[in-house]
């Protein structure tokens, strides 16, 4: 019974914690975003899908 | 006047020993000296075995038990080794007598108890051994009962243990062989061809109750027996119904995240020397990340654009840009690719209300420039891909549970040693 508790509560937690991350976008913003975001470089190579960092 | 002898002294070493057996009983073998007796002469002495290790078994000669209703006794124990690839496997018969059904055996091997008697009806193809099964190509198969038995396994044994009472004669160092078979699907008896200088069928069945049967000191089975029947373990049914609903539940989420995304709002679509120096759109919810993507049906090319994202307090959120690159190559199998034709840059709202972005081409390859660019914006974005996840994890769970019975035959048969390349 206290092993049906256990995967009970550890698969409930599973399922918020995936299913926060999924609603608020948790993982989805990009590094090079946010208040007072600025370019100091580059990353990857001239016109391959570069992404420019802070 | 005839009576029955129920116990004598060993003609070697004197020592007291019970007599349990029966009429057909011809060997005596004294578990003190391991003087090997005649039953049938006097209880002559044949020959010693000084020096022999006791196998590991919980089983003694003289306990009886009541195997289907009728009352059996031990009366014998043969050790048995096999060796082969520098492995080694060792397992324990005892012999059983009943007054009323005679002779059969009580094996312990690896923990697990089991069962055997001779076969009367034999099944009607030829005698199998060990060098016919490495003759034939297909595993071979033989109907007993109705029911078909297919090979699994060789096995080259020898006796390096004897004590009490047989209706053959034993002795330490005896080789022998024994060609076993199994049915298909659930059953889980084996069929056994054994070849020990007279040769004879077996049936054997599962026995987990014989300690208990026999008075014995319980054991404890080591991984899956061969013959081990599937037993569902408790809960089986709550896990796989659990894990099914909460699979069902992540799937549900993910698709609730993807389908309550906001609508995709295109920004701008056309050549990026049209790009407007500003643009502008309207959020207004700062609940979920924003995506701005962009799209350019790039061939062999590549354009890199400035980008850079004010919120309507005039904070800037982002001053960066993004490259599009696309090239390809090859036919057929040795079709290749590299890069993509997406770029997007997602951001975490401050504030409702309109955004500006500034964006313009930075570096643009000549061909790209003649491809139309297109850019879009898209509120509510989340990550469905945690739920995608949680559901792939919950699956694999609910698989797990329901596969138990399958992967307990895959471990009923994993010892067969016939081999891939011979089917």
């Amino acid at each position: 019974m206290l092993t049906r508790l256990l995967v009970m509560t550890v698969s409930l937690g599973v399922l918020a914690g995936a299913g926060y991350a999924s609603w608020y976008g948790i993982g989805a913003v990009d590094r090079d975003t946010g208040p007072n975001s600025v370019r100091t470089g580059s990353v990857g190579g001239v016109g391959f899908g570069s992404v420019r960092v802070k | 006047m005839t009576g029955t002898v129920s116990a004598i002294n060993c003609t070697n070493c004197g020592a007291g020993l019970e007599v349990l057996g029966g009429g057909r009983v011809v060997t005596q073998v004294c578990g003190y000296c391991g003087a090997r007796l005649d039953a049938n002469d006097a209880y002559r002495v044949l020959s010693v075995h000084a020096g022999m290790v006791r196998p590991d078994t919980p089983f003694r000669l003289g306990m009886t038990g009541e195997i289907d209703g009728v009352r059996h006794t031990i009366i014998g124990t043969l050790g048995y080794v096999e060796r082969w690839g520098g492995q080694e496997w060792r397992w324990v018969d005892h012999m059983l007598y009943s007054a009323t059904h005679g002779y059969a055996w009580l094996t312990v091997e690896d923990g697990h108890t089991l069962l055997t008697r001779k076969v009367r009806d034999w099944p009607d193809a030829s005698f199998l051994t060990a060098q016919t099964v490495e003759l034939v190509d297909t595993r071979p198969v033989r109907t007993w009962r109705g029911r078909s038995y297919r090979y699994y396994a060789s096995s080259s044994w020898e006796i390096d243990f004897v004590e009490g009472e047989f209706t053959w004669r034993p002795e330490r160092g005896q080789r022998g062989s024994a060609v076993s078979l199994m049915p298909t699907g659930r059953a889980s008896d084996m069929l056994t061809y054994a070849d020990g200088g007279e040769r004879e069928i077996e049936v054997t069945r599962y026995f987990p109750e014989a300690a208990a049967t026999f008075g014995a000191e319980a054991l404890r089975p080591q991984g899956v027996h061969p013959l081990q029947p599937y037993e569902a373990k408790r809960g089986k049914r709550f896990y796989g119904l659990w894990f099914a609903a909460m699979t069902v539940a992540a799937l549900a989420i993910a698709m609730a995240v993807t389908a309550t995304s906001g609508a995709r709002v295109t920004l701008f679509h056309g050549p990026p020397a049209d790009l407007p120096a500003e643009m502008s759109f309207e959020v207004a919810s700062t609940t979920r990340p924003v995506r701005l993507q962009l799209f350019q049906d790039l061939a062999q090319s590549w354009a890199e654009y400035e980008m850079t994202l004010t919120d309507p307090a005039g904070t800037v959120l982002a001053q960066t840009g993004r490259g599009i690159s696309y090239y390809y190559g090859g036919s057929g199998e040795d079709a290749w690719s590299e890069g993509s034709r997406f770029a997007s840059l997602t951001f975490e709202p401050t504030v409702p209300g309109r955004y500006l972005l500034e964006m313009a081409p930075d570096q643009v390859d000549p061909g790209a420039s003649r491809a139309p660019l297109r850019l879009t914006v898209q509120e509510g974005r989340g990550a469905a891909l945690w739920s995608w996840i949680a559901a792939g994890l919950f699956a694999v769970a609910f698989l797990w549970t329901l596969s138990a019975g399958w992967r307990h035959r895959m471990a009923r048969w994993k010892g067969s040693d016939w081999t891939e390349e011979d089917d």
